[in-house]
């Protein structure tokens, strides 16, 4: 009896100790995972589409907004630099949480061998949080089961007991526990990661007809995620990634559309559409489109969707009517990316399709001698050309649907009559100001060389003033500064 | 396999559990399998070297035993003895030799023909040190001593002597067991013992508290600031050498308390090999509480056998000199060993040469020999000294060891413990708090410890609930503040070298 007492009391000291780890493992893990994960989890209901693939679809599908323009309740598991082998087990786990009735697929570098990708830490981002489960565990081992994977780096270990016990490789970060490990904030854009930036790049077209097929762990990890969905009832769609692709990514663009045919699916290739601006649209030079290029392609693509499959439009449906509140969330989130921004391009780029009103104020006109100002604002259906060196103000309204440009405004309290509805520029106490639907006012910055004033559904979010000078070798100009 | 490895930590429940459930004939040979087993870890070829160590002192004990009792005339007895002990000893120091010291004397003879410019091709052999060569070499020479001075009766069981020679838990690093303490222990058939299990268990977990929290943590700092001497010079060389004894101490006092304590769960009691070391008032004091085990291993089977204090003042210091530097040679064959050696000989020497005239001087200044103030001074003493003797010990060779001399003579940089540079340099400012804490309880502890009071023994009396807390909260900042995992590779402890 008193050896029994003494067995009970060790084995409740390695539970306790069990559930102190629990505790510690959760505080110290890296919390970009949950951050991007927490509500898959959180959500109760289902979730109709998934997008599975790796970084061009993680930045290049917007959830949100798919929602906000047709109601589809969606969600982006796609992970960064996930090959397809990764993605597929991903898609895996998630299908052990929610059955979506549409799974769309990146077929991004399906000729690449490797499982995984050579920052291994991301593996942790996309896993970790999935809960313990005999896929998980299987998951970790055919991953790291890899004749191909890349060599780790020095100190770094990659063994299973790291994948499925994460303290072991987390516990060292005490040192920089931050509020957001005690409290860890999720983000609103339903697994979409936004890039914010502006690569100018080009892409010069091949024939659709022109294929390089190709027999690699990559396809064959992508007919796996097909047939296991086909095997469940679930509809597949597979989509190629718009970015400015060389000959050879093209190719196997092309390649993929065979393999939709082979399984009876529909195929996407939007390295063959002129949907996306490669000079104004891309994020940088590594495949990641902005969210001017997201918001075009979110936009098809919900339209495609909508078209092709029974997927139902949930925004009137009560179950969901969380979304509208999230969605709130979501613009506050992209509020505070804007007021994070400092360049110019940037802020004019993130004006696109966002719902945003705008009025630029221009006293320096060598900024319409910029090439890529001028795409920024043709995007936004400004007419750059009318622009001359009297266009003072460009109005931009519902992030780009309508705009207007004004001439010589002399903020005179004149009330100006445009496309975009009436006008009135004044000049009050603390400054020019121009007022829009009687009760909208945006601040000028006179003794700046442009400035913006950015609001959303009639709230100020952003006034800044710039500073420039002109390269003329460049055609570009030289931002000097920028006042908040 | 080491002690800080997930291998250990499945190793040691599986031998424990084993150990307990078979039958008492086959509970010391599944040990000397598990013993066998982890060495054979490191380079099983190895294994046979340890073989022959035990054969040969084995045999010897035999033989011994067999003179005594032929009944031999004393003369005769104590001739044919000599001659047994001598095979023992030149055959096992032979083989230490040839691994651990060959190349060294080779390239000594060539430096020194070079002298007279003299070119002397000698042969060097690429062989791997065996692990913990030195450890069970020792321990098996003790137990041949002890026979020869008939202290023991030879053990008949070959494999329960094999044990004594390779038991895992001291096998690579010691404590250095006198045969007359394990070989006693290890014939006992030992049931599982509550008291023993939890004792052990805390004993585990302090070492690993010593090794991964404190010493390896402090390794960072020291060795990047010893691997590039140039660059950090000054303070940090100060800073990074008092660590270094700190880290010398925890690593190595670490692997001891993990030692005893796996060995403690199987019943058997180690030796203490460090009691309170740092908190000695005098170099002859630390060196009665520094590695304990290896320190009157010296004294039993060298500087006494040598004559000890028995022959006069000279002989003494002579005697001290030839102990301390062969014990500075048993750690490494490297002079900066040797005169690490040399240098804690010299220390001791010159505090006996000295002791008149201090004692004079104590009595001239009325000091108070027992007062807080004189034990602490002499405390700050002793811990410089030892830490500028272990310049030595850290450096790759005598010039290095200079250069980091120098480059705390010359170098006067004391602005970096202000300015806030000494922590922009490895030893972030983030670590000093928890590290500073945790210094402060090995300091706690060793103050209890060399008071004589058992903090184990009190955490085992506290409530039930106090001791779950205790051994969980343990573990966790063990795991939390430790070093393991990936980005950090298992560090060797630094006594396994030798």
């Amino acid at each position: 009896m008193h050896n029994i007492k003494r067995i009970l009391a060790c084995v409740l000291t390695v539970c306790l100790t069990l559930a102190i780890l629990a505790g510690l493992t959760q505080l110290t893990e890296k919390k970009e995972g949950y951050a991007k994960h927490a509500e898959f989890f959180d959500q109760e209901e289902n979730y109709d589409v998934m997008f599975i693939g790796a970084s061009p679809a993680m930045n290049g599908i917007y959830p949100m907004e798919m929602w906000k323009d047709y109601g589809i309740v969606s969600y982006n598991m796609a992970e960064a630099a996930h090959p397809l082998p990764a993605s597929h087990w991903v898609m895996r786990l998630a299908l052990e949480e929610k059955q979506p009735e549409l799974v769309v697929i990146d077929c991004f570098r399906l000729n690449l061998e490797p499982k995984t990708t050579a920052n291994f830490s991301l593996m942790h981002t996309s896993l970790d949080s999935f809960p313990m489960s005999r896929t998980k565990v299987e998951a970790i081992f055919d991953l790291l089961d890899d004749p191909y994977k890349y060599e780790a780096e020095e100190g770094e270990s990659r063994g299973a007991i790291n994948m499925l016990w994460n303290f072991s490789v987390f516990h060292s970060r005490w040192d920089s526990l931050t509020e957001n490990d005690f409290r860890p904030q999720k983000s609103y854009g339903r697994g979409a990661i936004t890039n914010t930036g502006i690569f100018y790049d080009e892409m010069e077209k091949i024939s659709p007809e022109d294929k390089l097929a190709v027999e690699a762990t990559g396809l064959e990890y992508l007919r796996r995620m097909i047939e296991h969905c086909q095997s469940r009832g679930i509809e597949v769609l597979l989509i190629s990634m718009p970015f400015a692709a060389n000959e050879e990514e093209q190719r196997l663009a092309n390649f993929a559309g065979d393999i939709a045919e082979e399984y009876g699916l529909n195929y996407v290739n939007f390295l063959q559409m002129d949907l996306i601006n490669y000079h104004t649209d891309m994020a940088d030079n590594n495949c990641h489109m902005n969210p001017s290029g997201a918001r075009k392609l979110t936009n098809w693509l919900g339209e495609y969707i909508q078209q092709n499959y029974d997927i139902p439009d949930r925004r009137e449906d009560s179950r969901f009517a969380f979304w509208h509140e999230d969605y709130e969330k979501y613009n506050l989130a992209k509020n505070a990316d804007l007021q994070a921004r400092s360049e110019l391009y940037n802020i004019l780029m993130l004006l696109y399709g966002d719902g945003l009103d705008a009025v630029l104020h221009v006293k320096d006109k060598s900024l319409y001698n910029d090439s890529l100002v001028l795409e920024l604002l043709g995007a936004l259906n400004v007419d750059t050309e009318s622009l001359n060196k009297n266009s003072d103000v460009i109005i931009i309204r519902n992030g780009g649907e309508q705009s207007a440009v004004l001439d010589n405004v002399l903020f005179d309290g004149a009330e100006h009559d445009s496309p975009v509805g009436k006008i009135l520029p004044i000049r009050a106490e603390n400054g020019a100001q121009i007022r829009l639907d009687e009760d909208l006012y945006f601040p000028i910055m006179e003794d700046r060389d442009c400035s913006i004033a950015i609001a959303r559904n009639g709230v100020p979010v952003d006034y800044a003033g710039f500073d420039y000078v002109y390269d003329e070798a460049a055609g570009m100009i030289q931002q000097i500064n920028i006042v908040r | 396999m080491l002690f800080n490895s997930a291998e250990y930590l499945i190793f040691l429940p599986i031998v424990i559990l084993l150990y307990f459930v078979l039958p008492v004939k086959a509970k010391n040979p599944w040990l000397l399998i598990a013993s066998y087993y982890f060495y054979m870890c490191w380079n099983a070829k190895y294994a046979l070297l340890m073989l022959l160590s035990t054969v040969i002192t084995f045999m010897s004990g035999i033989y011994m035993e067999k003179i005594k009792e032929a009944g031999y005339e004393p003369a005769r007895e104590v001739k044919l003895k000599n001659i047994v002990v001598a095979i023992s000893f030149i055959s096992n120091l032979g083989i230490l030799f040839f691994f651990k010291y060959f190349n060294f004397a080779a390239e000594l003879v060539t430096d020194f023909f070079a002298l007279f410019n003299i070119q002397m091709h000698t042969p060097s052999f690429d062989v791997l040190l065996p692990v913990g060569i030195s450890f069970y070499t020792f321990q098996a020479l003790s137990y041949t001593m002890d026979i020869y001075r008939d202290e023991l009766k030879a053990e008949k069981n070959f494999f329960q002597y094999a044990l004594f020679v390779s038991f895992f838990p001291q096998l690579v690093a010691g404590p250095i067991e006198r045969s007359k303490n394990l070989i006693k222990q290890l014939s006992v058939v030992h049931k599982f013992d509550w008291d023993n299990f939890r004792e052990g268990i805390l004993l585990i977990l302090w070492g690993f508290f010593l090794k991964i929290v404190i010493a390896d943590r402090l390794a960072i700092f020291v060795d990047a600031v010893y691997n590039a001497p140039g660059y950090y010079s000054g303070g940090f060389l100060i800073v990074a050498s008092f660590l270094f004894i700190l880290q010398v101490y925890c690593d190595f006092y670490g692997y001891s308390t993990i030692a005893m304590g796996s060995a403690k769960i199987l019943g058997i009691q180690l030796m203490e090999n460090f009691q309170s070391p740092y908190l000695s008032t005098s170099v002859a004091e630390f060196w009665r509480r520094w590695h304990v085990s290896l320190s009157s291993w010296f004294k039993d089977y060298v500087y006494i056998p040598l004559g000890g204090s028995r022959n006069g003042k000279l002989r003494k210091y002579i005697n001290l000199m030839i102990v301390f530097t062969a014990s500075g040679l048993w750690h490494g064959a490297a002079l900066t060993y040797v005169v690490w050696g040399a240098l804690n000989g010299l220390y001791q020497v010159i505090g006996e040469v000295t002791k008149p005239l201090r004692d004079k001087l104590v009595r001239l200044l009325r000091l108070n020999r027992e007062s807080l103030g004189h034990r602490i001074v002499c405390t700050i003493i002793t811990f410089s000294l030892f830490a500028f003797s272990m310049i030595f010990f850290r450096a790759q060779n005598i010039r290095h060891a200079l250069q980091v001399i120098k480059g705390i003579i010359y170098v006067r940089n004391p602005w970096i413990f202000f300015d806030g540079s000494l922590f922009l340099s490895p030893l972030d400012y983030k670590l000093v708090l928890p590290m500073t804490i945790f210094l402060g309880i090995l300091l706690f502890a060793d103050v209890c410890k060399a008071r004589g009071i058992a903090i184990r023994k009190i955490i085992m009396q506290q409530d039930y609930w106090f001791r779950w807390l205790f051994i969980a909260v343990s573990v966790a900042v063990i795991l939390v503040f430790g070093i393991w995992g990936p980005g950090f590779s298992e560090a060797n402890f630094i006594y396994f070298q030798f």
